[in-house]
């Protein structure tokens, strides 16, 4: 019960600098690194006609992810922003799920974990814009309808970073702490199966679904 | 009475203000969905499988946030009181307020979602990936201020 | 034992309040609105189901600016912690 929302640190002094690494998530963050680099050796390695379930699962991924972003950014931009969704998609669901195996932690418990993949987003969807559209065009876009309603759009945007990476950081650390709160009143013997079944299978496949969706969403929002 | 006493007191009136309140717009979501459900079956009872699942899908990420609201009432009731300051009373008082409303609006709007989904999956089933696809970004989205009070009461009862 | 309260810490005490009514009830109103948009989006999508590229978005851009209150009340809930 103590440890709820302690972080453990690593505090490095470079000069007069302190540099403070959050140990816990950078280090589960590299065994999920190291998972999705697994899957992808193993479903790649012997492909064949008629795909083993590997290859299969990961056919279906990638066809699926296919058409979502056909879907929303047109056959022009696929190509280039599908790598990134379905990247980010099978990360964020291994970064999710990996809670479930014992002793394991999810990296997205941690906020900077979150609000570095929304900040991301933001910038690939912004980047785009101005390239798509031109600087020009990008600024315009801020006094639309109407000049003074500038302020406002700024902060729709920013609010979208936040929300998309605080849906994400308290999902996943509401689940976490009831996991937490339940197990010791009830001393780990029925309920936390389920639980984990619940909070880290079907919420975390939830989360990791509408983050990524919500990024493909706001790069075609700026790109149309 | 002492400081710590007094504590309790918010921490106990704290919990059930939470879990109270934020179990009343889940609550009230949840069996909007399903009436939605039980309509669309009476209509077209072949699609009573696919709607269903709908259902139950849109109703268990309706209650999120009426278990985050169950977090903070077991966190308010199982905390460490030997320690308690006077600054903790409105802070806990303040928490489970800050998230017993905040499930409560959520819980109402991400139930409105799915009754919705389950009608429209009633008059058109071959729409139902899209329109559970656009169902589950939908809810996500009305869920996010329901985060927040999350973060706020979270906030209040380890930080302050 | 005797607990001095003195003014600063009614101050404080009211901040705490403040912050917890401000986020709360500031969160039920975008929460049950940006139900209804998504509510409708579907039910819209339901009916025309070649329009959902489209309806999703405006879907999205809708909530995303009716979450802006939310957003206001997360910032005075975390002044009204932090700052005061």
């Amino acid at each position: 019960m103590e440890n709820i929302g302690k972080v453990s640190h690593w505090v490095f002094h470079l000069g007069d600098t302190r540099l403070v690494v959050n140990s816990t998530t950078l280090m589960m963050t590299w065994v999920v690194i190291g998972l999705v680099l697994a899957f992808a050796l193993i479903a790649t390695r012997g492909r064949a006609m008629v795909p083993g379930p590997w290859q299969q699962l990961a056919e279906f991924l990638v066809q699926w992810f296919r058409e979502l972003v056909r879907d929303a950014l047109g056959e022009a931009y696929e190509e280039r922003y599908f790598t990134l969704i379905c990247g980010m998609f099978i990360f964020l669901l291994l970064c999710n799920w990996v809670g479930v195996l014992p002793g394991l932690e999810e990296p997205t418990k941690d906020i900077n974990t979150t609000l570095g993949l929304g900040i991301m987003g933001f910038i690939i969807a912004h980047g785009t814009a101005i390239k798509v559209k031109g600087l020009k065009q990008y600024l315009k876009e801020y006094f639309e309808p109407m000049f003074f309603l500038m302020p406002l759009n700024v902060v729709g945007e920013v609010a979208k970073v936040i929300s998309i990476s605080f849906r994400l950081f308290g999902n996943i650390i509401g689940g976490s702490i009831i996991i937490v709160v339940v197990t010791h009143l009830v001393y780990g013997l029925l309920l936390p199966p389920f639980l984990y079944g619940f909070f880290g299978l079907f919420v975390g496949t939830v989360q990791a679904f509408v983050f990524t969706m919500l990024t493909l969403v706001y790069i075609s929002v700026q790109i149309r | 009475m002492e400081v710590t006493d007094w504590v309790k007191v918010a921490a106990f009136v704290g919990a059930g203000l939470s879990m109270g309140l934020g179990a009343f717009g889940p609550g009230l979501g949840e069996g909007y969905v399903a009436s939605k459900a039980a309509e669309g079956m009476g209509r077209q009872p072949g699609v009573s499988n696919d709607l269903l699942r709908t259902m139950l899908v849109g109703q268990a990420v309706a209650e999120s946030t009426g278990i985050y609201a169950l977090v903070v009432a077991l966190l308010l009731l199982f905390q460490d009181f030997s320690a308690a300051s006077f600054i903790d009373i409105p802070a806990f008082l303040a928490a489970g307020l800050c998230m017993g409303l905040g499930a409560m609006g959520p819980g109402i709007g991400e139930g409105i979602v799915a009754g919705a989904a389950c009608e429209a999956i009633a008059r058109n089933p071959e729409t139902s990936p899209v329109v559970i696809r656009t169902m589950l970004v939908g809810q996500a989205v009305a869920e996010s201020t329901g985060i927040y009070s999350l973060v706020v009461a979270l906030l209040m009862i380890f930080v302050v | 034992m005797a607990v001095e309260i003195s003014g600063a810490d009614i101050v404080r005490a009211a901040a705490m309040l403040g912050a917890g009514i401000a986020m709360g009830i500031g969160a039920f109103g975008p929460g049950l609105g940006e139900g209804i948009v998504a509510g409708k989006a579907c039910e819209a999508i339901g009916r025309n189901p070649r329009e959902a590229g489209l309806l999703t978005r405006t879907m999205l851009v809708g909530q995303a600016v009716a979450e802006s209150t939310g957003i206001y009340s997360l910032v005075v809930a975390l002044l009204l912690i932090f700052v005061v």
